[in-house]
């Protein structure tokens, strides 16, 4: 179906997806159809070190997805590939090449923080010699050092999510898998975990993400695949998808002086279309001419005699892509 | 000797019991079964690692008994025998705990597993010492092991029925030899351990929706190791060949349906075969498990029967004919009930349980009716009983059988069209899920 073009196709995969479907059997007590589609026929493609973005609406079928990715459900039809093995034939060896952190979860409250982290190394059968100093590194990268000999039942709501994510890098996987992992977060551990999924990809990770807060996939992913109702609507660079259906690009210019009709002025030149803002300090407009033109209309503008300050291009979100195709323009 | 297989029995089996219930409700599960490790090595992390607590207070209790074994001068041998029975006991109990744990939903699980741990304390003697010549299969057992004094077997004189009534040692009659109850209880403890922990392995990293017990083979292979079990350990000369066969018969049928219902296929699989195209459309297969167990049963039946004949220990009761038919008669039930369930089962919802249910307030309330009819009573009677509850056919008599084989016959013609009702009715609901429209994945995968 949607494959991915362009730059990575070479690049080894790191993640495949073929033909994956998962339908659900619904509750004969609930409305509408006897079944849920969670999947239906994803082909998805995820190079390797890329930070690849999962979007869709609640229900879209992401955990689904995810989970069928760490072998945790089986999918009614199709292949999953994980690091060249496949998911369902050899779940051991996937498994140990991925990090996994659910949606929801929770620990054991009556273990220390390093015991925990411990028990899962040995569990994904590291090296003994080598745990000891792994747990340290994961505790500092998570900013947990000063937890180690906590109780996990001490621990606040984002804290555990640190030590979730901990868990799921403990190991040292090639591939990571995090369901909403930016979820109890304060503003500064997300941004330190935006910053941790950066040096985790520098050290050559795959990472794949969910996550409801658009604003922080689009800082974090080099791609993004749209889903909904189990349907893939979009896939690529994430560049790629915002550059997607845009002809005209939309330019914002801010002026320092209160008294210019700004709107007015830019209504009546040539090229520009949809103005919009709060005259009369500024005002977002599309433009259809190339860069000479929009400095001819900046001169123009000055010369007119407004106090122009700031001229910034303004840029298609993620948020509104999204909302674009979840309202069914594309399916 | 007794505290501690009461520690170990019943507080390690139920936190087997509750050990992957606890981590499927924390959400915990997940994360074990995406590690690295190999089933067998969870199932067996769970199966020491849940009960550990037990184990250690049995430690701390152990000076205590061995001071208590010293001052009784109980025998050393028979002291570690006890120890390695309440243990291997205690194992083949977590182990089966385990599995109800990962089966089942909690409230389930939890009462199943603990009335039968109660059944298991409030009856030492708990074993099929009427049908078999072998003691109890309780752990409890131990603390008369303990204080046991010789290792002899001693057969006993025919007429006796409870094993422990003193004086004759610790003995079980295997195909006619005597073995040492002790080494019996081993043997056992240690198998049954393997075939539940087999089950764990198989389950224990798959996705829940995907459980299966026993694959068709191994189900088979339980079933034999039951009936050889049995069949060895049965007690010929107590019963005539008629009712020896009858409690075979019984036997082998409910194990059929047990493993018959854990054969069943849900929703899930079927619709995974067919978005793979692994399902034929034919009958057999649609049909699956059913003429399967129905296949099974007959020949787990005709076993006794065969056995019986070439004995030869045939009473006036015996007739070759009536025994072939209880054979088929069962049988045919067999899968007339299993073709209901997994009709049952694959509906929308997977009413398995609701089936279970039913069919069991389904033999309730004929059986009242009937009663009260005093069906049961005459000859025909009995016959027309069967169409709907065929195990009326161990109280037909021989006279019975020479004036009634036609009303038999068509009970059996019964049990036959009513599992083909069963069968296409299943059909239909196979169809309703394969149909283009429920699966959109078939057509784009096959594309
Ligand atoms: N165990 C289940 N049984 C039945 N239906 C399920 C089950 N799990 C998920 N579903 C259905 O599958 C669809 C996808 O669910 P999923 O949890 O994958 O969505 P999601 O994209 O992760 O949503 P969210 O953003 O809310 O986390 C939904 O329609 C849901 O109702
Ligand atoms: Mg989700």
């Amino acid at each position: 179906m949607f494959l991915e073009r362009g730059n990575s196709v070479e690049a080894p995969a790191a993640i495949l997806l073929e033909n994956l479907s998962k339908v659900y059997d619904l509750p004969p007590g609930s409305a509408g159809a006897a079944q849920a589609v969670a999947a239906d026929n994803l082909n998805l493609r995820i190079a390797e070190r890329e930070v690849f973005g999962l979007v869709g609406p609640n229900g879209a079928g992401k955990t689904t997805t995810l989970k069928m990715i760490c072998g945790l459900l089986v999918p009614t039809a199709g292949r999953i590939v994980v690091n060249g093995v496949d998911v369902e034939r050899d779940p051991e060896a996937a498994q140990g090449g991925i990090g996994y952190l659910a949606d929801f979860f929770s620990l054991y409250d009556d273990l220390k923080v390093w015991e925990y982290l411990d028990y899962f190394a040995h569990a994904y059968k590291m090296a003994p010699e080598t745990i000891a100093g792994r747990i340290t590194d994961v505790l500092r990268l998570m900013g947990l050092e000063g937890k180690r000999g906590a109780f996990i039942g001490a621990l606040s709501r984002g804290m555990k999510q640190r030590l979730g994510i901990g868990r799921a890098i403990i190991h040292d996987p090639p591939v990571l898998v995090l369901d909403e992992p930016a979820v109890g977060l304060d503003p500064k551990g997300r941004i330190e975990f935006r910053q941790l999924v950066h040096e985790l990809n520098g050290r050559g990770k795959t990472v794949l993400i969910t996550s409801h807060l658009l604003h922080d996939l689009e800082e974090m992913c080099t791609s993004i695949a749209i889903i909904e109702k189990g349907r893939l609507l979009r896939s690529g660079r994430l560049e790629q998808i915002l550059g997607e259906g845009v002809r005209e690009r939309r330019v914002r210019i801010m002026v320092a002086s209160p008294g210019f009709p700004l709107v007015e002025w830019l209504s009546r030149r040539e090229g520009v279309t949809g103005v919009t803002g709060a005259a009369p300090i500024g005002a977002q407009f599309s433009f259809a001419g190339g860069p000479s033109e929009l400095a001819s209309l900046v001169k123009a503008l000055v010369v007119a005699g407004a106090s122009v300050y700031a001229v910034e291009p303004v840029g298609e979100t993620l948020e509104k892509v999204v909302m674009g195709l979840s309202r069914g323009e594309v399916t | 000797m007794a505290a501690q297989a009461f520690v170990l029995v019943l507080g390690g089996g139920l936190l087997s019991l509750l050990a992957i219930q606890r981590e499927k409700e924390m959400n915990t599960f997940d994360f074990q079964r995406v590690t690295r490790l190999r089933p067998l090595e969870l199932a067996f992390g769970k199966l020491f690692g849940a009960p550990v607590l037990m184990y250690f207070i049995v430690l701390c209790l152990m000076p205590a008994a061995l001071v208590g074994a010293v001052v009784g001068h109980a025998r050393p041998t028979f002291v570690v025998a006890a120890y390695v029975v309440v243990v291997l006991g205690a194992i083949s109990i977590h182990a089966l705990a385990l599995l109800l744990s990962l089966l089942l939903e909690r409230g389930v699980a939890v009462t199943g597993g603990v009335l039968f741990l109660i059944v298991l304390w409030l009856n030492p003697l708990v074993a099929a010492k009427f049908w078999l010549d072998l003691g109890s299969l309780s752990p409890f057992l131990a603390s008369d092991l303990s204080t046991q004094m010789t290792w002899a077997v001693m057969p006993r004189p025919p007429g006796t029925t409870i094993y422990m009534s003193g004086g004759y040692g610790m003995t079980d009659v295997l195909f006619g030899w005597p073995v040492h109850h002790a080494a019996v209880v081993v043997v056992l403890y240690a198998s049954f351990a393997a075939w539940f922990l087999l089950a764990v392995v198989r389950n224990i990293k798959r996705d829940p929706a995907g459980y299966e017990i026993f694959t068709p083979a191994q189900a088979l292979g339980f079933l034999l190791f039951i009936n050889l079990i049995f069949i060895g350990f049965f007690r010929w000369s107590r019963w005539s060949a008629s009712e020896a066969q009858a409690d075979l018969l019984g036997l082998n049928t409910s194990l059929c349906f047990v493993l018959g219902v854990a054969l069943l296929r849900n929703r899930d699989r079927v619709r995974r075969l067919y978005a793979r195209g692994r399902l034929s459309s034919g009958w057999l297969a649609a049909a699956w498990p059913a003429p399967y167990l129905g296949a099974g049963t007959l020949v787990v039946g005709l076993v006794p029967v065969a056995i019986l004949q070439v004995i030869g220990k045939l009473d006036g009761e015996w007739d070759l004919g009536v025994a072939l038919f209880r054979v088929a008669l069962f049988s045919a039930w067999l899968l007339r009930d299993i073709l209901y369930l997994q009709w049952m089962n694959l509906r929308r919802g997977g009413r398995l349980r609701v089936g279970l249910l039913y069919l069991a307030v389904f033999y309730i309330c004929a059986g009242i009716v009937f009663g009260t009819l005093n069906l049961f009573g005459t000859p025909r009677g009995l016959a027309f009983t069967a169409v709907l509850m065929p195990p009326a056919v161990f109280s037909l008599r021989l006279g019975a059988w020479a004036e009634t084989w036609d009303a038999w016959l068509v009970a059996l013609c019964a049990q036959i069209l009513i599992a083909g009702i069963f069968g296409s009715l299943q059909r239909r609901t196979l169809a309703d899920l394969s149909a283009p429209g429920r699966l959109p994945i078939a057509a784009a995968g096959a594309a």
